[in-house]
């Protein structure tokens, strides 16, 4: 008897250093450092779904480029015309320079780019559910995270991950005391995310709705972002996806939210 | 002489058919208002404005060029009849149009565009304030209650744009000068440039008709550095504020006081720059040195009352961004170089502002508040409340309060018995 329950727990033992959970750092690292691209363009399209059923939807030209040590982003809005014209960029730092993200709003009413101060994204991304900062490249050094377990997220094998932000500076910045990110194991793709306020009440949780595999490259295509307080969301629709188009450094100067992304602008897709 | 009626006619027509997405590859966009404002000043409350607004707006593009055009419509019901104002007024306010811009842009060899036609040009980075922002005139017909991007005039001016090494670089040249716009005599927001006084008289003004008087041009170079935005300006042009020269004359009526309006050049340098400052702050500067500018005197003492000093224009403003909404505030100071008694500007002109807009009700509210106040020179001070409630993409609704103080002599103070309430609907396309 004695044997057999010293054969079981030495089996067990085995088991689970065979299956042990990987290191959450490493599991984020890899999602944030994952190939996607030089560059991308997409068309766009915000949604957003109140209780009552009515809806808003707003289409913008979604532009990124890799430079060394940062990435760029451009959004332009093309409709309705309450926002036409609006312009958005934002430099986005490798976390390893320690720099805070600078970003850049353009109002064509004003005729002014303006800076905007990047340390507070809480702010309502266009009215949606999405805030600023759940438009950021994943940061992996802002929080201490653990993996807690799997779980099946729409048929895909994916890591829990558990993240409590390292500062009140960050807690400031993002307004979530928490988060919990489901990461498929093979992608290296988010595709659930919760978020918790200081009370520990989940408010907030996005969930990746379609995922296809663009040029090589796992593409999430449309995220929807729910208010689990009001019942409020928002979805993010990416169409026309395309890679390594070989966006032009134009396209990321200030310059042009006062001229305006137009499809003359950009290359011709095949 | 363009028949406003017409064009009204032809306006309603051509937005019945570019509601129904007749688009033709081309960009169409506009808006429809009506709008109402009251003055509410006890026994003298009465409507100002009852009317509407349409804004039509095209733009199509290409590789090869893109054309920009805006216009606007304005009808007041307010002058159709009786009512307490001018003729002047009335035939000026009751159809109005005018033009937001129209031009087009190409691109030139380098990575350079080149823009040509009716534009409006906002330089640096102030709220409701103009230091390096002197590029186009401005139409106070309604005072400085509007938003500014209302009542900034199009001028017609060539433009470069493009990039030199990391520098944005603009170059632009007006070939015609384009005066201010000041409110009829007679109107709701009528302020008399001369006042009405025995011995004084207003001679004709001087014309800046031709290129080589009206003609101004300027330069801008900006950039991001070092996680700051820097722009540098400079600009040679006519003044538009006016300053009347003086001289004695002697009619039927016996000697009197000749006021001349004049519009005197200029060269301004320029420079602005945005820094954050921490998570949540943005600082932001601008200043402008006129190395010679002409400033009116206390009489005449020398020649014509007029004299040249040099002039320092600075601001130096906050932001505070917590969640949806931005609280700021901004300092200006206009200072005189050897300044003297005589002058009739002060040496030190500040303005103090202060402003909290943002976005309430899911994104459907959006408020702005907005305090400007001149207490040193006893300027008086205005408050702006505006709220804007979006049913949907389309429908909006907006009340608008605005508030004057000071004494009957200062800048704000000269209009304190105009607060006023507006409402509009509108809608947009």
């Amino acid at each position: 008897m004695y044997k057999q329950l010293l054969f079981m727990a030495v089996s067990a033992s085995i088991a689970c250093t065979a299956v042990a959970d990987p290191d959450a750092d490493s599991v984020l690292k890899a999602v944030r450092d994952r190939p996607d691209g030089k560059d991308i363009y997409s068309e766009t399209r915000l949604f957003l779904l109140e209780p009552g059923g009515q809806a808003r939807e707003r289409d913008l030209i979604y532009l990124q480029k890799d430079y060394p040590g940062e990435d760029r982003l451009t959004l332009y809005f093309k409709s309705p015309s309450d926002v036409k014209g609006v312009g958005f960029q934002s430099a986005n730092y490798d976390e390893s320079a320690g720099k805070d993200d600078e970003q850049w709003l353009y109002f064509p009413a004003f005729r002014q780019v303006r800076r905007i101060a990047a340390g507070d994204k809480r702010g309502s991304f266009m009215g949606s559910e999405f805030a600023y900062i759940d438009l950021d490249k994943l940061r992996v050094t802002d929080y201490r995270q653990t993996v807690t377990g799997s779980e099946n997220v729409n048929g895909r094998d994916c890591w829990v991950i558990e993240r409590i932000p390292v500062s009140d500076d960050i807690i400031t910045k993002t307004g979530y005391d928490k988060t919990v990110v489901w990461v498929d194991k093979e992608r290296n793709l988010v595709l659930r995310q919760s978020y918790y306020n200081s009370a520990g009440v989940l408010f907030k949780m996005m969930d990746a709705t379609r995922v296809e595999q663009i040029q090589g490259i796992w593409t999430v295509l449309e995220s929807t972002m729910t208010d689990r307080l009001s019942g409020k969301k928002s979805t993010l629709q990416f169409n026309n996806v395309h890679y390594d188009v070989g966006l032009d450094d134009s396209m990321f100067q200030q310059r042009i939210l006062q001229a305006g992304v137009h499809e003359s602008d950009l290359p011709e897709f095949n | 002489m363009l028949d406003s009626r017409a064009v009204f006619k032809w306006v309603l027509g051509l937005m019945a058919l570019l509601m129904q997405n007749v688009v033709w590859g081309h960009e169409f966009q506009g808006e429809v208002a009506l709008r109402s404002v009251a003055r509410i000043d006890g026994d003298e409350s009465r409507l100002n404005y009852a009317g509407s607004r349409v804004q039509l707006r095209y733009e199509h593009h290409t590789r090869d060029f893109s054309i920009y055009s805006e216009g606007r419509f304005r009808w007041n019901g307010v002058f159709m009849g009786d009512d307490p104002y001018s003729q002047n007024a009335r035939e000026a306010y009751e159809f109005s149009f005018d033009l937001r811009e129209a031009f087009a842009r190409l691109p030139v060899p380098g990575n350079f565009d080149l823009s040509l036609g009716w534009q409006q040009v906002v330089w640096g980075k102030a709220d409701q304030l103009r230091i390096l922002d002197q590029i186009n005139p401005l139409d106070i017909r309604e005072f400085v209650l509007l938003d500014m991007k209302d009542y900034r005039m199009p001028i017609p001016m060539v433009r470069l744009n493009g990039m030199v090494d990391k520098w944005e670089t603009e170059l632009l040249y007006v070939p015609t000068y384009t005066p201010m716009y000041f409110a009829e005599a007679g109107s709701e927001y009528a302020i008399p440039l001369i006042p009405d006084a025995p011995g004084l008289r207003e001679l004709p003004s001087v014309q800046y008709d031709s290129i080589g008087q009206g003609a101004s041009a300027g330069f801008r170079f900006s950039r991001a550095f070092q996680g700051l935005d820097i722009g540098i300006v400079g600009l040679y042009a006519r003044d538009y504020q006016p300053v009347f020269s003086q001289s004695l004359g002697m009619d039927a009526d016996g000697p009197y006081l000749g006021l001349r309006e004049e519009h005197h050049r200029y060269f301004m340098a320029g420079a602005n720059f945005e820094a954050p400052l921490g998570s949540s702050y943005i600082l932001r500067g601008e200043v402008a040195y006129v190395p010679a500018r002409t400033f009116m005197l206390q009489g005449i003492a020398e020649g014509n009352g007029l004299e040249r000093h040099g002039e320092v224009t600075a601001m130096l403003a906050l932001d505070y961004t917590y969640q949806d909404w931005v609280f700021s505030t901004q300092l200006m100071d206009r200072a005189i170089i050897d300044w003297h008694p005589g002058m009739m500007d002060e040496e030190h002109t500040p303005t103090f502002t202060v402003s909290a807009q943002g976005i309430n009700l899911d994104g459907h509210l959006e408020t702005r508040v907005f305090w400007a106040t001149m207490p040193v020179t006893d300027d008086g001070s205005w408050l702006q409340i505006k709220n804007t409630y979006l049913f949907d993409d389309h429908w909006a609704a907006s009340l608008v309060m605005d508030f004057l103080q000071g004494p009957k002599d200062g800048f704000f103070g000269q209009l304190k018995d105009r607060d006023r309430v507006g409402l509009e609907f509108s809608y947009r396309f």
